[in-house]
């Protein structure tokens, strides 16, 4: 099978001269850019960092760069690659970069180029009797602020790997690697779950799944898949700490000044209100219990911040009645500035 | 070949407050370094009874993310406690950036 040529030199950015330092140097610099811890969210990141973990992997190792290097100069990246005749893939145990966010490459979290030219992962699966708990998954769900408070039941489909089912985890077949993991013992597969999001997660918080990571090897149990919980913002309520919420709400002048009975929106829906007399813009008025569903338990307040809205175009009674009133009152807001 | 899906139930897992021992089991972190991560501020314990620490399921993949800082870009403690906190106060910017551009 054809696959895509990888020009590490490339993916570096070092020449196919550089030293080891250089390569080192090339290599640090691009990983901290790159890290997908570093840059949350950011798939392209990931892939990118995860092309550079490979191309050092092979330029940093004097023997399988010098591999590489027999390859010639004259490969394009992504030029469909065929090994030159007499190749023989090794298994050469190498480093570790699966535990990455979503592994959406072959196990190991490496290109089917490095496979074919490398071998695949045959380092500790080979080993008789050898447990090791299998990968975590990370993966992150995005929730609206009504989902997070109320509970929510969301279908997530991931892409994990699972124990090969043509050769059941041992990569052999009659003898020769097995065809459908390569020799891996593993596949990637996508996996779908039905999750129920209790109610009162916020930003952040992270569900644990027992067991529903990658599988272990030997006897070793599972490794567990932690959803890291993402809020949308609201469009009206902002999400302030320990369940609080905050929310602008506009108010004519007379309400202001009269005091009035208004409704105001919150997460279980519209309450009434009570804006006292003589209330000020951006005073912060308080609707106890109001706010998100606390994690011990009860519930957090809402915050109401008035902001004095004037008409956007007055009638002319409107106007008589402000002019009336502007030369009635002796009220100056000036002297409530302190200097 | 596709398996029927797994119905989980959340409600008792989200809770979860995870002891020094269960944190050690999840993520295979030395107790010991654990313990220097807390003094370091580096992972907090939501709690406290008696001895015994408690921590958030958020804590597990604090501790990946520690771990892959230090072994992917060779960060040590200070810079890994320096690279959190940035990272938080990059996460409360974007998400009050997002908030001021959906209002105004």
């Amino acid at each position: 099978m054809a696959v895509k040529f990888q020009d590490y030199y490339e993916v570096l950015g070092v020449s196919r001269t550089a030293t080891a330092d250089d390569i080192k140097q090339a290599y640090r610099k691009l990983a901290r850019k790159y890290h997908p811890d570093v840059n949350p969210g950011d798939t392209t990141a990931e892939e990118k960092f995860k092309d550079i973990g490979e191309a050092y992997e092979v330029l940093s190792d004097p023997e399988k760069r010098k591999r590489y290097d027999q390859l010639g100069e004259h490969w394009k990246a992504g030029a469909d690659f065929t090994p030159p005749p007499g190749w023989e893939g090794g298994h050469v145990e190498y480093g570790d970069f699966g535990d990455l966010f979503g592994s959406g490459r072959g196990p190991g979290g490496f290109s089917d180029f490095f496979a074919t030219l490398f071998g695949t992962r045959h380092g500790p699966r080979a080993g008789a009797g050898f447990a090791m708990r299998g990968q975590d998954v990370e993966a992150a769900i995005d929730l609206s602020l009504e989902e997070a408070h109320h509970g929510a039941t969301r279908t997530i489909t991931l892409h994990t790997t699972a124990v090969c089912p043509t050769c059941h985890g041992s990569g052999v077949q009659e003898k020769h690697p097995c065809a459908t993991c390569r020799g891996a013992g593993v596949v990637t597969r996508p996996k779908t779950l039905d999750v129920t999001i209790p109610a009162g997660v916020r930003h952040g918080s992270v569900i644990r799944l027992a067991g529903q990571g990658e599988p272990g090897t030997g006897n070793a149990p599972a490794g567990d898949l932690l959803l890291h919980v993402q809020l949308r913002p609201h469009p009206l309520l902002h999400v302030l700490s320990e369940g609080d919420v905050e929310i602008e709400l506009p108010v004519a002048p007379w309400e202001a000044a009269l005091g009035a009975k208004v409704r105001v929106p919150t997460i279980e829906g519209a309450v009434d209100m009570t804006i006292p007399t003589g209330a000020q813009g951006s005073q912060r008025l308080r609707l106890r219990g109001q706010g998100l569903h606390r994690r011990s338990s009860g519930r957090g307040d809402q915050y109401v911040r008035l902001k004095l809205v004037n008409p956007p175009t007055l009638t002319e009674s409107e106007r008589a009645l402000f002019e009336q009133l502007a030369a009635a009152s002796r009220f100056n807001p000036r002297e409530l500035m302190k200097g | 070949m596709s398996k029927p899906r797994a119905p989980i139930i959340l409600g008792r897992i989200e809770r979860e407050q995870l002891t020094l021992d269960a944190l050690v089991a999840c993520t295979g972190v030395h107790p010991a370094r654990i313990e220097y991560f807390v003094e370091y501020g580096l992972i907090e314990p939501i709690a406290r009874t008696g001895t015994q620490w408690l921590f958030d399921t958020a804590c597990i993949a604090r501790l990946r993310m520690i771990e892959r800082l230090r072994r992917d870009l060779g960060a040590n403690l200070a810079g890994i406690a320096v690279i959190l906190d940035l990272l938080d106060r990059l996460t409360t910017l974007q998400r009050e950036v997002e908030q001021w551009r959906r209002r105004s």
